[in-house]
């Protein structure tokens, strides 16, 4: 079982003090520094479409922007090294990352698919030169969203899931091309939330589409994490473990902002990892016992202090390790 | 009785990044395990109400917030109530940008992206688009003729769809743009006056290398408004201009800062301002500060202090 941080740690949207940092090459350079401090040598990055925004900044956040800044991926990677960390195992790219792109850049609904290929297959080859082998593909667009345009027409909504299971299975036969595998992305507001993850698993070839659950996500859309990756095992190509005490009483998921509660009990989703009640030694216990031999992604998502989260994420792993 | 004034401020928003919550109710969700301020920097409720409470009536948005405001407050109309409620009188503008103005074939999509940004502003009562008139210098510049030309056609349109809608288009020319020091008056004089207006944004256009007390009077009866903003690098060289990513360099130069604390002349560009009886709304930038908080109090002080003194 290999381990990697993921830099989804930090929430590009976040509206806390220091949050101009974030567009700095300096910051991030700082959070390797600290990713190998802290002793982990392997890291999953989110990217987004490359968009005039981040890709003039410093952030690893597209391609657009490491090539900006690093001149190449090569370059990129040769500064990881230096610093200590050996690849970027994985890239998440997300429908919904693109359908947001498409307000900023005046495109069109009707052109999220071929869209969102595109971006897969740009960020796809970056991943490959970075030595990465796993894609996470979030499929769709948010539920909220997409009840926006389609309402409550469930036979618009079944072909769109079918368009979308299409796409991903085309992102995943381009991948394979350059010796990446594809995985499925589970967040909990998309049509891949929890047992949703099925059909798109059904429908697509498991030798070319794996699955990449994030705990937390899994639990929240009301699926049983440890019973979700035990059911789904052949098919694991990665494993976000993610933490949270949120629980979906209002269904926040099909709200227009799901990772952002305006409404309900709770309004806060994620937890440090550690900090929840999700069952990850359940979850850790679980990939040890079958010698699960792919990625373990830490992502102590949407932390409001990453150095703290860094620190938390290697005092987890370390107990987790250590108890199993 | 209130007194008169002649101008007023309001505070861009875009130092706090992406504002997600209209309003958080629970601090103990967010401080119990963490111990952190995590819970005062992340709602609307909050941010509107720092802004008022230091005395501020307006705020900006950027043209990024708004699908965000519209999940969360269902309309542009709904949002200008919940801040009229929490002391704000006015949204007084929008940041957009045209980036790849200068080829035509981008144009149909950046009339797209201006339709949206047009119908929110016109939606919450607001009075400027202030627009970045193309991309960074770093790929795109220098602008031939054609370039340029594109460039301000594309502004004129977006100046026509603005007037439609009772709205004021303004250049807000940055340091960093593919329109820059050489041409940037050259590409001020193509854009249509009855249309087309300036953003004067003192740090940015002081960086650029212009002397900005030279380009108000110069242009004053076009100069409708104002980014309030210091800076302590005036007259950048070409080379930290044209620079991949300038704005945020990879030194982690920090460009602006709160009036007062870098070289702009702001007493004397306010009795300019008084002498040409400028009214209305100004804006107040502070994009780069580590800690919003303060600066906008720093920079509440200053108006207080050095600014209304001469004009206000």
């Amino acid at each position: 079982m290999k381990v990697a941080l993921s830099y989804e740690m930090i929430n590009m949207n976040s509206s806390l003090s220091g949050n101009m940092n974030l567009t700095y090459k300096w910051y991030w350079e700082d959070i390797v520094d600290w990713t190998a401090a802290t002793g982990f040598d392997s890291i999953a990055l989110t990217m987004v479409p490359n968009q005039f925004n981040v890709g003039r900044g410093g952030a690893p956040r597209c391609t657009l922007a490491i090539n900006t800044k690093y001149g190449s991926a090569q370059g990129y990677l040769a500064f990881l090294n230096d610093r200590g960390i050996k690849d970027v195992c994985a890239m998440n790219v997300s429908a919904q990352a693109m359908l947001a792109d498409m307000f900023e850049s005046g495109k069109r609904f009707e052109d999220l698919f071929p869209e969102f290929y595109s971006y897969a297959a740009d960020v796809t080859d970056m991943l490959a030169a970075l030595g990465g082998k796993t894609l996470l593909v979030s499929p769709t667009p948010g539920i909220g969203a997409l009840k926006g345009r389609f309402g409550d027409d469930e036979a618009a909504l079944d072909k769109f899931t079918g368009e979308a299971v299409e796409c991903l299975g085309k992102i995943a036969e381009m991948a394979a091309s350059k010796g990446v595998k594809a995985c499925l992305a589970n967040d909990f507001w998309t049509l891949a939330r929890g047992e949703q993850a099925d059909r798109f698993l059904a429908e697509l070839d498991p030798a070319l589409v794996g699955y990449a659950p994030s705990t937390a996500m899994l639990r929240i859309a009301g699926a049983d994490p440890v019973k979700e990756l035990e059911r789904h095992f052949d098919r694991l190509g990665a494993v976000v473990f993610t933490d949270s005490d949120f629980v979906d009483t209002v269904d926040v998921y099909a709200s227009p902002a799901p990772e952002y509660p305006q409404f309900g009990p709770q309004q806060r989703v994620y937890k440090d990892l550690g900090y929840g009640s999700v069952d990850l030694a359940g979850a850790y216990a679980l990939l040890k016992s079958k010698g699960f031999d792919g990625t373990v992604i830490l992502e102590p998502r949407y932390t409001t202090n990453a150095p703290r989260a860094l620190l938390r994420t290697r005092t987890f792993w370390t107990k987790l390790t250590k108890e199993a | 009785m209130a007194e008169q004034r002649n101008i007023n401020y309001s505070y861009q928003t875009n130092l706090w990044g992406n504002i997600n919550y209209k309003q958080l109710t629970n601090f103990n969700e967010w401080f119990m395990g963490d111990y952190d301020d995590s819970y005062y920097f992340q709602d609307y409720d909050k941010v509107l109400r720092y802004y008022a409470g230091a005395g501020f009536k307006g705020i900006e948005l950027m043209i990024f917030n708004v699908p965000t405001i519209i999940n969360i407050f269902g309309s542009m109309k709904n949002f200008k109530e919940f801040a009229n409620e929490r002391g704000i009188e006015k949204i007084s503008g929008m940041f957009s940008h045209h980036i790849g103005s200068e080829d035509k074939r981008n144009h149909k999509a950046i009339f797209q992206l201006e339709r949206q940004a047009i119908d929110a502003l016109a939606d919450c009562d607001g009075v400027n688009l202030i627009i970045q008139p193309c991309g960074q210098y770093y790929g795109t510049g220098p602008l031939s003729e054609e370039g340029l030309r594109n460039a301000a056609d594309c502004m004129n349109e977006v100046g026509r769809m603005c007037a439609d809608k009772g709205l004021a288009a303004s250049i807000h020319n940055e340091f960093w743009c593919a329109v820059n020091k050489y041409d940037h008056e050259k590409f001020f004089d193509m854009c249509d006056p009855r249309y087309v207006f300036y953003c004067l944004d003192t740090a940015q256009v002081s960086i650029m290398g212009v002397d900005i007390l030279e380009f108000y009077k110069k242009y004053h009866e076009r100069v409708q408004y104002f980014h309030v903003k210091d800076t302590t690098k005036k007259a950048a060289t070409d080379a930290e201009r044209f620079q991949a990513g300038a704005e945020s360099a990879d030194d982690g130069t920090r460009w602006f800062w709160e009036p007062g604390a870098g070289h702009v002349d702001f007493p004397e560009l306010w009795k300019l301002l008084k002498q040409y009886g400028h009214k209305g709304w100004v804006g107040i930038e502070s994009d780069g500060t580590p800690n919003p908080l303060a600066t906008i109090l720093l920079t509440k002080n200053y108006i207080d202090t050095v600014l209304d003194p001469i004009y206000h």
